[in-house]
């Protein structure tokens, strides 16, 4: 139980860094998504909303809050497989239609569209639902494990997206300094 | 108070990664410094010397031209809303016509509405299907490079006004290569 709990902890905590770094940068700035999702999708049309956009970013975080606490970690792992899904096919649509919209899926300093990479993203969050599917009862340490998991692995996974601005404010300090 | 001390953690640490997003937005509004860099690159993958097998009416006279560049702009790229401002600097550029690709055609007549090229012979592809079979571009903003409705170069470009320069150069090149040639079939 306690390998379990400590296993399904950390993969918890690694799909929330993700859904939390993929919230925060929709809800932030929501026109790349609806631009490349419009580009790769053109029978979403106009009913792609920054509004609806922002609204998706919100369910990520509250599905990433949701996977971290043990009585809602059930429930938060069918929305896990949704986004899972929807990653893949965004993603497969983005590569097969040879998207170049920045989606600004994690932020506007990644700069890249849709494509392959939001497949393999996609794809490596429904292993995880799986897990939780065979790991049912989860030890009392796991809220505990899996908060501190996610921080640690959000501010982490921000970091390496966000290093090109990272490396680009820390040479400007230390040419004024 | 293990738990509440990891929750503030958890809030501390979604608040830095909702600053990092906003900072990322603010860095890709602002311009880089330094002298700007401008290009004008071949497209790969694109069939030179086609000839489309249907023009659109609204793009009728762009096969009977000599020299034609038809810039293919999307109605869903930040680059391609920009390359619309420009071309308000560029209303006497008789040879240039534009496709507008989009997923929904409204959306491609508010964008000639808002940058006023409606003095630009224009096409709205809807779903950028035509310029995809006729000419197997997928991308924008593209600039096709036709001589009487042939396709002879396919461009990325940085600006309007380095495209432009640089196709007229190498239509100077061609006219003045083509004036050597008659020279010298006279002097023979």
């Amino acid at each position: 139980m306690v390998i379990e709990t400590v296993l399904v902890s950390a993969a918890n905590a690694m799909v929330a860094a993700v859904l939390i770094n993929s919230g925060a940068a929709k809800l932030v700035s929501p026109v790349g998504l609806r631009g490349a999702a419009q580009e790769v999708v053109p029978a979403f049309g106009g009913g792609i909303t920054d509004g609806l956009v922002r609204a998706v970013a919100g369910l990520e975080l509250v599905t990433a809050a949701g996977l971290l606490v043990a009585m809602t970690r059930m429930p938060a792992v069918v929305f896990v497989a949704l986004f899972g899904i929807s990653f893949a096919a965004l993603g497969a649509a983005g590569a097969i239609r040879g998207s170049t919209t920045e989606c600004g899926c994690f932020g506007r300093t990644s700069g890249k569209p849709l494509g392959m990479t939001n497949f393999f993203i996609g794809l490596a969050l429904l292993p995880v639902v799986l897990l939780n599917a065979w790991v049912r009862t989860v030890g009392a340490e796991y809220t505990a494990n899996a908060v501190v998991l996610a921080a640690l692995g959000s501010l982490l996974m921000c970091l390496w997206l966000n290093r090109r601005l990272a490396s680009q404010l820390l040479t400007r300090r230390a040419r004024r300094a | 108070m293990i738990v509440l001390l990891s929750a503030v953690s958890l809030v501390l640490a979604i608040a830095i990664v909702v600053l990092f997003a906003m900072m990322g937005e603010l860095a890709s509004r602002i311009p880089e410094p330094g002298p700007r860099r401008t290009w004008m690159e071949p497209i790969k993958d694109v069939q030179l010397g086609r000839i489309p097998e249907s023009w659109p009416p609204e793009l009728a006279q762009v096969p009977e031209r000599d020299h034609s560049v038809v810039l293919v702009l999307s109605t869903v790229c930040s680059s391609c809303r920009a390359h619309g401002a420009e071309l308000e600097n560029h209303t006497d550029w008789a040879e240039a016509a534009l496709v507008v690709s989009t997923p929904v055609a409204a959306n491609a007549e508010a964008f000639v509405a808002e940058f006023g090229l409606g003095s630009f012979p224009h096409y709205v592809d809807e779903g950028g299907d035509w310029v995809r079979a006729e000419f197997e571009v997928a991308s924008s903003p593209v600039a096709l490079v036709l001589r009487s409705g042939r396709l002879v170069g396919a461009y990325s470009f940085s600006d309007l006004d380095t495209l432009r320069s640089r196709l007229h150069e190498q239509l100077d090149r061609i006219e003045d290569s083509r004036a050597d040639a008659e020279k010298e079939v006279e002097t023979v």
